[in-house]
């Protein structure tokens, strides 16, 4: 069987008693777009943070570019870029302190000139000055997303990267995700948005109570009768 | 080295901005020594015993002030989280926090011997370089150990009551040495009296050093 750029296999993670991620396989290809649905305490966080290496799996193995999670893990987090409910940014240092000091971190050639042009691009370029602690949260939002992409990962993890921007927000992430597709990035996107969620995606994926009950790809599914489908996978 | 660079500067002009680290270190360290002046009946017959114990004390209670904040700001959005995203060698990160706890203890350091110094009326002896050497060693056990338990502590609820409970055992021998050395000074001692304490101090340092540097990514990714 050919595995995938993404492989998941037999994926579980608990929380205490709680089992958040019950024996998960997932398999994404380079380029994929992939959109993750669910309700609030699907396990959709948790996967993404598995993915980004920040917690660990109770069972099951994960591949990410022929890289093994458990042996290779610094490999795999050269290419992957983490978006989380969290910004991690800095409150005292200024917008672009932040992300020269992030870029450093991943040793990024030309930080500067980079940094100001994915700046640009999400609309926060004229803040570049100000400190973190001083801006509102959707700019905070903005400024986070130009964080997890400051090295240019070849795969993407957003968890709910919509929530706190407003449309023209909205608007320079949906360009960033056409980029992304032009640049033949691999993506995961978790979101509760189901038309902002379907915009840009080649696969869907939805998760309930830590099992995956749909996985597909987009020109398999019947875009306007998406959500009468979504509704019945979680709430039957 | 860039990476443990990028880490002490983004620490220093942190701090710099805010300083709250040195000032809530010194601003304790004056409340201590000044009540140690009031309480406390210190003589030429006690002062070279009792003023070493009661200058290491205040540095590991101060230090420990120190350590919690300087770990309470990467709680700050997470972003340590942002910093273990990286493939960053976990030992760079502890060697940047290490240097940075360090020269928050050195400054506070300092200004409570100078406190010590001018209260209590003590007389060094001329033997300054001794003891500044004395302080480094002692600050370098202190914050090489402390970071590592600050790190534990970071996610629990009580961190600011764990981390003395955890940090101050395991610092006692650091501490014991740094009295003696401290002590024979201000009673007029040399390096012939003090060098024993010096070496197991650096015995100390280096060993906390190694162990803590390498048993810290798993500290790290587990906290």
């Amino acid at each position: 069987m050919n595995k995938g750029y993404i492989h998941i296999e037999n994926l579980s993670k608990s929380f205490g008693f709680q089992k958040v991620l019950d024996s998960i396989n997932l398999q994404f290809d380079k380029g994929d777009f992939v959109t993750l649905f669910g309700p609030n305490g699907a396990g959709k966080t948790t996967l993404i943070r598995i993915l980004s290496t920040i917690i660990k799996s109770d069972e099951g193995s994960i591949s990410i570019s022929d890289y093994n999670i458990k042996n290779e893990v610094q490999n795999i987090r050269k290419i992957i870029g983490l978006l989380s409910h969290e910004n991690y940014l800095y409150q005292n240092l200024t917008v672009f302190e932040n992300l020269k000091f992030f870029g450093k971190l991943y040793n990024i050639k030309n930080a500067e000139e980079s940094i100001s042009c994915k700046l640009n691009k999400i609309g926060v370029y004229s803040k570049r000055n100000e400190l973190i602690r001083n801006l509102s949260s959707g700019i905070k939002q903005r400024v986070s997303i130009v964080r997890s992409i400051v090295h240019d990962p070849e795969i993407i993890l957003l968890d709910e990267p919509f929530v706190g921007l407003d449309i023209k927000g909205s608007e320079y992430l949906l360009d960033i995700f056409k980029e992304f597709k032009k640049e033949n990035k691999t993506a995961l996107v978790t979101t509760h948005d189901l038309r902002l969620g379907l915009h840009e995606c080649t696969k869907v994926v939805v998760l309930n109570e830590g099992q995956i009950k749909f996985n597909d790809r987009v020109e398999n599914i019947e875009i306007d009768k998406f959500e009468e489908t979504y509704k019945s996978l979680i709430y039957s | 080295m860039n990476t443990l660079a990028a880490i002490l500067w983004k620490d220093i002009i942190n701090e710099l901005r805010t300083k709250e680290i040195v000032l809530s270190m010194a601003a304790f360290s004056i409340v201590l020594v000044v009540i140690f002046n009031f309480s406390l009946v210190i003589n030429n017959d006690n002062i070279g015993y009792l003023v070493p114990s009661l200058l290491w004390i205040s540095i590991i209670f101060v230090g420990t002030l120190g350590l919690s904040r300087t770990f309470a700001i990467e709680k700050e959005n997470s972003a340590i989280t942002g910093i273990l995203l990286s493939p960053i060698d976990r030992s760079m990160l502890y060697l940047s926090k290490v240097i940075s706890n360090l020269i928050y203890i050195l400054i506070t350091q300092f200004l409570l011997l100078f406190l010590f110094v001018v209260l209590f009326n003590i007389n060094i002896n001329g033997e300054v370089g001794l003891l500044i050497i004395v302080m480094i060693l002692g600050a370098i056990g202190f914050s090489t150990l402390g970071t590592l338990f600050s790190t534990m502590a970071i996610n629990t609820k009580l961190r600011e009551l764990l981390l003395p409970v955890i940090l101050f055992p395991v610092i006692i021998p650091v501490i014991i040495n740094a009295v003696r050395a401290t002590s024979i000074i201000f009673n007029g001692g040399g390096y012939a009296e003090i060098s024993p304490y010096l070496k197991i101090l650096i015995c100390f340092d280096i060993i906390f050093l190694v162990t803590s540097a390498l048993v810290y990514e798993f500290v790290v990714e587990e906290s």
